[in-house]
């Protein structure tokens, strides 16, 4: 039962995923010079050169058959090549997807870690000072940007007081965890920030749902101790309507953190994704959004999953 | 009657708005008047110039406050042209169901699966967008949200009584939605608007941060981070002004969503 609703899932994403194909192939061809601006802005390349690679890329047949040959490709596994280094793009990927991986984990995991926290708390003083102290810092945690924040961390912690440094995976020639983590804790503290803010607001409003309904009555009737109620009772429901919506970031850990990483100098997807930027390298920058955009759908699907295991009432027929 | 929070939302955004409105009215120089006195590096605040100048001596505030003028026409009008548009969809997919409601929320669901930021990325570096395509742009991303929300609300709606009796006196669908239907959704659009401000303006700035939206001598919040980036260190009082001018304006419009919500 389970598996025919899986792989019923899994079928009607093919429909969205061939959507984002499209919009994104759209995208590169129907921009003003297309994918071959990236040479016709080169004075040293002529107009003859210009046809031959043309001609090479198929860029000189109709669109639907480039559409046509582009998807062929993408789906045996020849996502092409990158303009600025000539290496195949899934090599480059797959070079960045560690480091991404690790700044993505650790960011993820503290902000889920302090969300929980602050929601259940939040809820449990709900409309007392504590509530109204976490309400207003994640109201300005969702208002920070991440750009401008990352640029007072820096300031204040490598510059000012020295503590910590500017950018980088780990000092060059140094093994040390503790290395790692100095370069780890910025970045990572910028990402958790936004997502913290978001993801305790869903579990305060779910806990403050979960908090009316009548079994956690019952539970404090019984004589349960406070905590055991909230977090046994109260948070296996309040989390339910949260994982849509958690399952969604840690899927857009995928795609990189394109402006974090870039103003740290982590050397993840979001920085390869941006020095494409500047290279036009629009093989590189199509097959980083495909990927993006895969790991969101199969994350909707993942979200489904664990809000069936968590709620019996949701079945999958 | 109103939420507080309202309240002090509505004031922050009437200052900002007041001091970008007025602020280079006042000024007694031009967002870019260089000074060749000045010129070479940035100079810290004083009497004359308030925040500083520039690396090209130009005064800080009044670019400040100039750039404010442009974040925020972005943050409104692509706001506005994205709850119009999210509205539209959103009504028409939810009133008349069946092939239109799966075209377009499949539409909505291959938007939304795009990771955003790097979707706006690539089309502004490709297209280079002036001001004005830049709102499109912005508005053809983030049209999802209310949309989304419109369809729900409609889907409702779509069982009521008065909907029925309407139909029934030969009101035609585009009748009913224009006048029945979406004049009820008016709530629900209105928070959605507001927050898609904080999100237009997000987008705006992240974009011109990376160098990939407005572009200089044109200043906007974005870009002004975006120049203050290499004298971040030597000279903070052309980075930190803009950046909190953002969180200011996005907490106040954020509060202004927050407080509606509430009452809703």
């Amino acid at each position: 039962m389970m598996l025919r609703w899986l792989l019923g899932r899994l079928a009607g994403a093919v429909p969205t995923l061939l959507g984002i194909s499209l919009v994104l192939f759209l995208v590169v061809h129907l921009a003003p010079g297309g994918p071959m601006d990236v040479y016709a802005d080169n004075p040293s390349v002529t107009p003859a050169a210009l046809e031959r690679i043309a001609e090479a890329y198929g860029l000189n047949r109709p669109l639907p058959v480039q559409y046509g040959l582009w998807l062929k490709s993408m789906l045996v596994g020849d996502w092409g090549y990158s303009i600025r280094t000539g290496r195949p793009v899934l090599v480059e990927m797959a070079e960045r997807l560690g480091p991404t991986l690790l700044l993505g984990g650790v960011a993820m995991g503290a902000a889920l870690l302090l969300s929980l926290v602050l929601g259940v708390v939040a809820a449990a003083r709900a409309g007392q000072w504590a509530d109204r102290i976490i309400s207003g810092l994640a109201l300005v945690g969702l208002s920070i940007p991440v750009f401008w924040l990352a640029l007072v961390l820096q300031l204040v912690f490598s510059v000012w007081l020295g503590w910590l440094p500017s950018g980088g995976l780990q000092t060059i020639g140094v093994e040390a965890v503790g290395d790692r983590l100095a370069h780890l804790a910025m970045p990572a503290t910028v990402l958790a920030v936004a997502t913290t803010a978001s993801w305790s607001r869903y579990i305060r409003a779910g806990m403050i749902t979960a908090l009316g309904q009548d079994h956690i009555r019952t539970a404090r009737a019984k004589g349960m101790g406070e905590a055991t109620v909230l977090v046994r009772h109260a948070l296996r429901n309040a989390i339910i309507p949260a994982v849509s919506i958690i399952a969604l970031d840690l899927a857009s850990v995928i795609s990189g953190a394109v402006i974090t990483e870039a103003i740290f100098g982590w050397p993840g997807i979001g920085s390869l994704f941006v020095q494409s930027m500047d290279g036009r390298d629009y093989p590189v920058l199509m097959g980083i959004l495909m990927m993006g955009s895969a790991a969101v759908i199969l994350a909707n699907i993942a979200a489904d999953l664990v809000q069936a295991r968590l709620d019996p009432r949701i079945r999958h027929v | 009657m109103f939420d507080r929070r309202v309240t002090v939302g509505l004031a922050l955004l009437a200052l900002v708005t007041a001091g970008v409105v007025l602020g280079p009215l006042l000024s007694p120089y031009r967002y870019d008047e260089q000074s060749l006195d000045l010129l070479g590096r940035p100079l810290p605040p004083s009497p004359a110039h308030w925040l500083g100048t520039d690396e090209l001596g130009r005064d800080a505030l009044t670019r400040l406050l100039h750039g404010g003028r442009i974040s925020l026409a972005v943050g409104l009008i692509g706001a506005l042209v994205a709850t119009a548009v999210g509205t539209a969809i959103g009504a028409l997919a939810g009133y008349m169901g069946g092939w239109t409601d799966r075209i377009l929320m499949r539409l909505t669901d291959v938007m939304l699966s795009i990771p955003a930021l790097p979707l706006v990325l690539v089309i502004a570096g490709l297209v280079r967008p002036a001001p004005l395509l830049l709102v499109m742009i912005i508005a053809g991303l983030i049209w999802t949200a209310p949309a989304r929300l419109v369809r729900a609300e409609v889907r409702s709606l779509k069982q009521r009584d008065y909907i029925a009796a309407a139909r029934t006196l030969g009101a035609g669908p585009l009748r009913i939605i224009v006048r029945h239907v979406v004049p009820n959704t008016l709530g629900a659009v209105a928070v959605s608007a507001t927050l898609a401000v904080g999100g237009a303006i997000m987008l705006e700035s992240a974009l011109s941060f990376l160098g990939f939206g407005v572009q200089p001598p044109t200043p906007t919040w974005g870009n002004l981070l975006n120049k203050a980036g290499p004298w971040a260190v030597s000279a903070p009082w052309l980075s930190i002004p803009p950046g909190l001018l953002i969180l200011v304006t996005i907490l106040a419009v954020n509060m202004i969503g927050e407080g509606l919500q509430r009452r809703r």
